[in-house]
C-alpha cells in the first residue's frame, strides 16, 4: 500500500547552530589577505555588510538528511504512474543524464573560443535539423527556456514579420481559442498584440463559423493546439491555417502535445508558420520539479530570418560549426547565450536511443493506451467523455465528472484527492476551462496495460464509493500523503513567503 | 507493429486486447481521425535507433571536441563563472523524487519541492534584503526583461534607465522584451576613470525625462567588476522621479556587501548560476527575482511563489503555490507574465549550495574572490605593456585590463589559448572604445600557480611580439 513519508517540516533555518559549518574553502595567504583588507578600506563603509546574513549554520550530513527527507515528500515519474495531461509525464532515461555529467558537457563556458566547443555545437546542430524534419519546418533555435518562452518568441516573430512588411499598426489581434492554455493569451498580451478568443464546439476543436468571424485585417495570426486540448485531432486544419493566410496571418502551433503525433503528421504540412516544442514533455527530459525544459521553435522558410541570435550554423569550407550574428531582421535576443544546454543534449540522446522507427512507436503507444483508458472510463458511472462517445482520441482525453459532481457531490479535485491516496499522481484538473469538472488524463507510452487497468479500478472505486453514498471516505483523501488537504485560503490571505516574513510574524 | 524498446513495456499481447477493447483493429486505425492527405508517407532524416552503449560512445565522440576549462587556468567570466560546486549539490539534486517531478500541481504529493523553494525564497530574501522572491526565472537576462515589464505596469511609465556598459546579452534581451509593451530603453555612461556610474550623466538624463521614467537599473557589481559607489544616491534620485529602483546583484558579493533591501531596492534581480549550478555552455541557468513587501509589487510579480500555510484540519505545517491569479493559468491574456515552467531544480540546487556554505561560507568566499581578484589585477599592473587596472574603481571579482600592444585581439587571445590557458573575455569588439581591453574574472577555481602561468604567457607574449 502507498504511504509517502511524513516528515517533521523544520525548515533548514531551524536545524541552524551558530558557528556551525557544511562548507570548506583554502585559507588566505598573508598577501591575499593583506590585499583583502585594503580592498574592504577603500569600499565605502555604508555599502558593507554589517549584520551577519541569517542562513543556515548547518553540517554537511543535516544538509544530506534535510533534502532526503524533502524528496521523501515528494513524487516523481520515477516514483509511479504521473497521468497529468498536457505535461507528458513520460519516463526520463537515465542514459540522458549521464551523458551531461562529463566535463566535455558541463565544464564548458559560453563565451569560450568556437574553436574549443565544436562539439556541443554539433549537438545543437544536428538536434535543431532533427526537430525541424519532425514538424516540417525549415530552421529550428534551441534558444528558448520553457514552452511559454518558446511561445514568446514565435509571437515576436509574428510581431517581426507584420513589422518588415510595414504592417504591424493593422495587424493587432492573436487568434486563440477558448480551450487553449493559459500562456497563449498571456503571451500574445506580452508580445503587445491583442488576444481575441473563439469559442470552441464541444470536442475542443475550432469552431470554423466562430474562426471566419472572428479574423479580419487586423489578424496578425493564429495559436493553435493540434491535436487539441481534448485530445482530439483538428480534421479542418488545412482548412484553418488556409483562412488565416488568406488574411496574411501567421499559424502558430504550440506543441504541448507533440507527443501524439512523431512520425505520423508534421505540423508544417498543416500548414503552420510556427512551432514550439517542450522538449522536457515530448523528448523526455525530466521536469525537475517545475523547470528547467527547453521550448525550442521552428519556422518556415520565410520566418527564417527573424529567428533569435545567434543561429547555429555549419561553414562547409573551414568544416566547423560557427555562432552566426549576422541576422539584422532578426527579433534580437530572447535570453542570454545559446539555450538550456544540459537539457537540449539529454533530448539529443533520447533521439539517439529512439531512433526515427521508435519515436513513432512513441506516439503511436501514447495514443494507444489513452484510447485503451478512454474506452474503459467512459464505462464508469458518474463519468462521461465530453467529446463524441465513439470518437477516437490521440494522446490523452478528458474525462467529466459531471454526473458524480451533480449526483453525488463529489468533484474532480475530490477524486485528484482520492487517487493520490492510492499512490498515483491525479490527472490535471479543470483544464481545459470548456469541460466541467474536468479531469486531463494523459498516461503516455511510458506504461503497461496493468498500470493503467490500475488507475481505471481506482476510478470505478470512487464511482462505487459515491453512489453507496460512502462520500465521506473520499472527502477524507488524501490521507496517505505528507499532508492531508491544505488550506489554501489562508495561505494566500496572510502569505508568508520566506523565513523573514515567518520570524517577523512570531516576534 | 511498433518496435520493441525498452522505453516501451507494452508487449504484442496486449496491444491486441486492448486494441480489442478500443473496437479497432489496428494501430494505424487509431489514427484515422487525421486526414490521409496529411499522414507521413515517407521516413524522414532521423537517425535509426542506437543502444545504450552505442549512444554513449557516440556521444563521448562529439564531445571530445569540446575542450572544457576545469583543469586549465581560465579567466573567463562576463556573466557566467566557474565556482566549484560542492558534491553535496549533485547527489541531493540528483533523487529523482525531485527531478522526475512536475510543477507541484498536487500539493500534498509533493511537500518536499514546495518546501525546498520555500527555503530557496527564503534565502534569496535574506541576500537582497527583499522579503517577496518568486521561485525563479529563466536566466538574469529574462529577469531583467520582467523587471522592466513590471516598473511599467507598476507606474504606467514607459522609460526604463540602464547602464551602456550592460553584458551585451542582458542588454539585447531587455531591447527584445521591450517591444511588447513599447518600453523605451535608455543608456546612462559610465565614468571613463572609474569605471563605474557617471553619476552627472545620470542625472542629467533623468532630469530630461522626469514624469516619465518606470525605473532605473543598476548593478552592483557592474559589467566591469566594480562596485558602484553612489549607490544610495541613485536611490534618491529613482525615488525622487516615482520610478522603482532595481539592482542587479552578484549572489556571492552579498557576502560581504550590503543588500539591495538594505539600500531602498524595490525589485532585485540576479544571475544564480554561481550558486552551484555547471557552466553548462550558458544554461540552464537560474534567474533571480526579489521585490519588496508591499501589496502592489506583490501584484504585480512574475513567476511562481510558494506561501506557508496549515493543513486544513490541523495545524500541521504545510506548503502550497499561492498568489496564483497573478499568473497566466487563472489571468490568462490579463496575466503579469506568460511564465509557468522556470528553473525549480536549478533553485534547489542553489538552496542546497547555500545552506552548505551558510553566513561564514558565503562571506570567506566573496573575500577569497576579492582578494585573489585584485592579486591577479596587482600581478598584471607590474607588467610593462599592460594597463591593470583599466578603470580605478574597486573591483569584486572581475577587472578590465588593457593591453599597450600593436597586435590585435585576435592573435592575443590565440596565444593564450595554445598556451593552455582560457584567458579573460576580450571586450572590443562589444565596446569598440575599450580597444584591447580584456574582462578578467577570477574564482576559487582560480589558483595562485594558475595567476602565476597567466601573467607568464602575458609576459612572453609582450616580450616576443613586443609592447609599444
Amino acid at each position: 500500500m502507498f504511504k509517502q513519508a511524513r516528515w517533521d517540516s523544520t525548515l533548514i533555518f531551524e536545524q541552524s547552530s551558530s558557528g556551525r559549518v557544511g562548507f570548506q574553502l583554502e585559507k588566505l595567504t598573508a598577501r591575499e589577505k593583506n590585499l583583502l583588507d585594503r580592498c574592504k578600506q577603500n569600499i565605502p563603509s555604508d555599502l558593507l555588510r554589517n549584520e551577519p546574513l541569517d542562513l543556515p549554520e548547518v553540517s554537511e550530513l543535516c544538509v544530506i538528511r534535510h533534502f532526503t527527507r524533502l524528496s521523501q515528500m515528494n513524487y516523481g515519474v520515477d516514483s509511479g504512474f504521473y497521468p497529468l495531461g498536457s505535461c507528458t509525464m513520460k519516463y526520463n532515461p537515465k542514459v540522458c543524464d549521464l551523458v551531461t555529467t562529463i566535463p566535455e558537457a558541463q565544464a564548458i563556458h559560453p563565451y569560450q573560443d568556437p574553436s574549443s566547443v565544436q562539439g556541443s555545437l554539433k549537438i545543437m546542430y544536428e538536434l535543431a535539423k532533427w526537430l525541424a524534419e519532425l514538424s516540417g519546418m525549415k530552421k529550428v533555435t534551441l534558444q528558448p527556456a520553457a514552452g511559454a518562452h518558446g511561445e514568446y518568441t514565435g509571437i515576436m516573430i509574428v510581431r517581426q514579420y507584420h513589422l518588415s512588411k510595414g504592417n504591424l499598426n493593422k495587424k493587432r489581434e492573436i487568434i486563440v481559442p477558448d480551450s487553449a492554455h493559459g500562456t497563449n493569451p498571456a503571451t500574445v498580451s506580452m508580445c503587445g498584440f491583442e488576444t481575441v478568443v473563439i469559442p470552441s464546439n464541444e470536442d475542443g476543436c475550432v469552431n470554423l463559423e466562430a474562426l471566419q468571424a472572428a479574423v479580419t485585417d487586423r489578424t496578425a495570426g493564429v495559436m493553435f493546439t493540434n491535436p487539441n486540448t481534448l485530445g482530439m485531432f483538428e480534421q479542418n486544419i488545412e482548412e484553418i491555417t488556409k483562412i488565416i493566410h488568406e488574411v496574411d496571418g501567421l499559424a502558430y502551433y504550440d506543441g504541448a502535445n507533440f507527443n501524439a503525433i512523431m512520425g505520423k503528421v508534421r505540423p508544417g504540412d498543416m500548414g503552420f508558420d510556427i512551432v514550439h516544442f517542450n522538449l522536457h514533455k515530448t523528448f523526455a527530459t525530466p521536469h525537475g520539479g517545475g523547470g528547467p525544459g527547453a521550448g525550442p521553435v521552428g519556422v518556415t522558410s520565410r520566418l527564417e530570418s527573424f529567428l533569435p541570435i545567434p543561429t547555429i550554423d555549419f561553414d562547409h569550407e573551414t568544416n566547423s560549426y560557427f555562432l552566426q550574428y549576422n541576422h539584422p531582421n532578426s527579433i534580437g535576443k530572447i535570453r542570454s547565450y545559446y539555450g538550456n544546454f544540459s537539457t537540449l543534449l539529454r533530448a539529443y540522446t533520447y533521439i539517439l536511443r529512439l531512433g526515427y522507427e521508435g519515436l513513432k512507436s512513441v506516439s503511436e503507444m501514447a495514443v494507444l493506451n489513452a484510447n485503451y483508458m478512454k474506452a474503459k472510463c467512459q464505462k464508469i458511472k458518474g463519468f462521461s467523455i465530453p467529446t463524441n462517445k465513439n470518437s477516437l482520441c490521440m494522446h490523452e482525453f478528458v474525462l467529466s465528472a459531471r454526473d458524480l459532481f451533480k449526483e453525488k457531490n463529489i468533484s474532480a479535485l475530490d477524486v485528484s484527492k482520492f487517487i493520490i491516496d492510492q499512490g498515483f499522481h491525479p490527472p490535471t484538473i479543470y483544464f481545459p476551462l470548456i469541460v466541467q469538472e474536468a479531469l486531463m488524463i494523459e498516461p503516455t507510452e511510458s506504461e503497461p496495460k496493468k498500470m493503467l487497468d490500475g488507475f481505471v479500478d481506482i476510478l470505478k472505486e470512487v464511482s462505487n464509493l459515491a453512489y453507496a453514498d460512502q462520500q465521506d471516505v473520499i472527502l477524507e483523501a488524501p490521507i496517505n500523503a505528507s499532508v492531508g488537504r491544505i488550506d489554501d485560503v489562508k495561505a494566500a490571505r496572510r502569505p508568508i513567503l520566506s523565513y523573514r516574513m515567518l520570524k517577523r510574524k512570531k516576534e | 507493429m511498433p518496435s520493441i524498446h525498452p522505453y516501451l513495456p507494452q508487449t504484442e499481447a496486449q496491444i491486441n486486447t486492448m486494441l480489442e477493447e478500443i473496437g479497432v483493429s489496428s494501430i494505424d486505425e487509431l489514427f484515422s481521425c487525421i486526414p490521409e492527405d496529411l499522414l507521413l508517407s515517407r521516413s524522414i532524416e532521423i537517425p535509426s535507433s542506437n543502444s545504450e552503449q552505442e549512444t554513449i560512445k557516440h556521444i563521448k565522440e562529439i564531445l571530445s571536441h569540446n575542450k572544457p576549462i576545469d583543469s586549465i587556468p581560465s579567466f573567463i567570466g562576463g556573466g557566467i563563472y566557474h565556482h566549484f560546486i560542492p558534491t553535496v549539490v549533485s547527489t541531493l539534486i540528483s533523487r529523482s523524487e525531485f527531478y522526475t517531478s512536475y510543477t507541484p500541481y498536487a500539493p500534498e504529493l509533493s511537500q518536499g519541492m514546495l518546501q525546498a523553494l520555500w527555503e530557496y525564497q527564503s534565502m534569496i530574501a535574506e541576500l537582497t534584503g527583499l522579503d517577496l522572491v518568486n521561485s525563479s526565472m529563466y536566466d538574469m537576462a529574462t529577469a531583467l526583461g520582467e523587471a522592466a515589464l513590471m516598473c511599467t505596469r507598476v507606474t504606467k511609465k514607459e522609460i526604463f534607465l540602464v547602464p551602456s556598459y550592460l553584458q551585451p546579452e542582458r542588454f539585447q534581451t531587455l531591447q527584445t522584451y521591450a517591444q511588447g509593451p513599447q518600453i523605451s530603453i535608455k543608456t546612462y555612461p559610465f565614468d571613463k576613470e572609474t569605471g563605474t556610474l557617471d553619476l552627472n550623466a545620470l542625472v542629467n538624463l533623468v532630469n530630461s525625462y522626469r514624469d516619465q521614467i518606470s525605473g532605473i537599473y543598476v548593478e552592483n557589481p557592474n559589467f566591469w567588476g566594480n562596485i558602484e559607489p553612489n549607490i544610495h544616491e541613485i536611490e534618491k534620485i529613482t525615488h525622487e522621479v516615482e520610478g522603482l529602483f532595481v539592482v542587479g546583484i552578484q549572489p556571492i558579493s552579498l557576502g560581504i556587501l550590503k543588500s539591495p533591501g538594505d539600500y531602498g531596492a524595490d525589485i532585485a534581480i540576479g544571475e544564480g548560476q554561481s550558486l552551484g549550478l555547471p557552466m553548462n555552455f550558458g544554461g540552464p541557468l537560474l534567474g533571480i527575482f526579489a521585490v519588496q513587501n508591499n501589496k502592489k509589487l506583490a501584484r504585480a510579480m512574475p513567476g511562481r511563489i510558494i506561501g506557508i500555510s496549515t493543513e486544513l484540519k490541523s495545524s500541521k505545517r504545510a506548503f502550497t503555490m499561492t498568489l496564483q491569479t497573478r499568473e497566466q493559468h487563472i489571468r490568462r491574456e490579463k496575466a503579469t507574465s506568460n511564465i509557468c515552467t522556470n528553473n525549480a531544480l536549478c533553485a534547489l540546487a542553489s538552496t542546497i549550495y547555500l545552506s552548505l556554505l551558510g553566513p561564514q561560507g558565503l562571506k570567506q568566499l566573496a573575500e577569497l574572490c576579492m582578494s585573489r581578484t585584485n592579486f591577479l589585477l596587482e600581478e598584471l599592473n607590474s607588467i610593462t605593456g599592460i594597463i591593470s587596472p583599466y578603470f580605478s574603481g574597486i573591483p569584486f571579482k572581475e577587472f578590465v585590463f588593457q593591453l599597450d600592444t600593436k597586435f590585435s585581439a585576435n592573435e592575443f587571445d590565440s596565444f593564450v589559448q595554445r598556451n593552455n590557458i582560457q584567458g579573460g573575455l576580450s571586450l572590443e569588439s562589444y565596446f569598440p572604445t575599450l580597444n584591447q581591453c580584456y574582462l578578467a574574472a577570477v574564482t576559487e577555481m582560480t589558483s595562485l600557480p594558475h595567476i602565476n602561468q597567466y601573467t607568464k604567457v602575458i609576459r612572453d607574449f609582450l616580450s616576443k611580439y613586443g609592447g609599444q
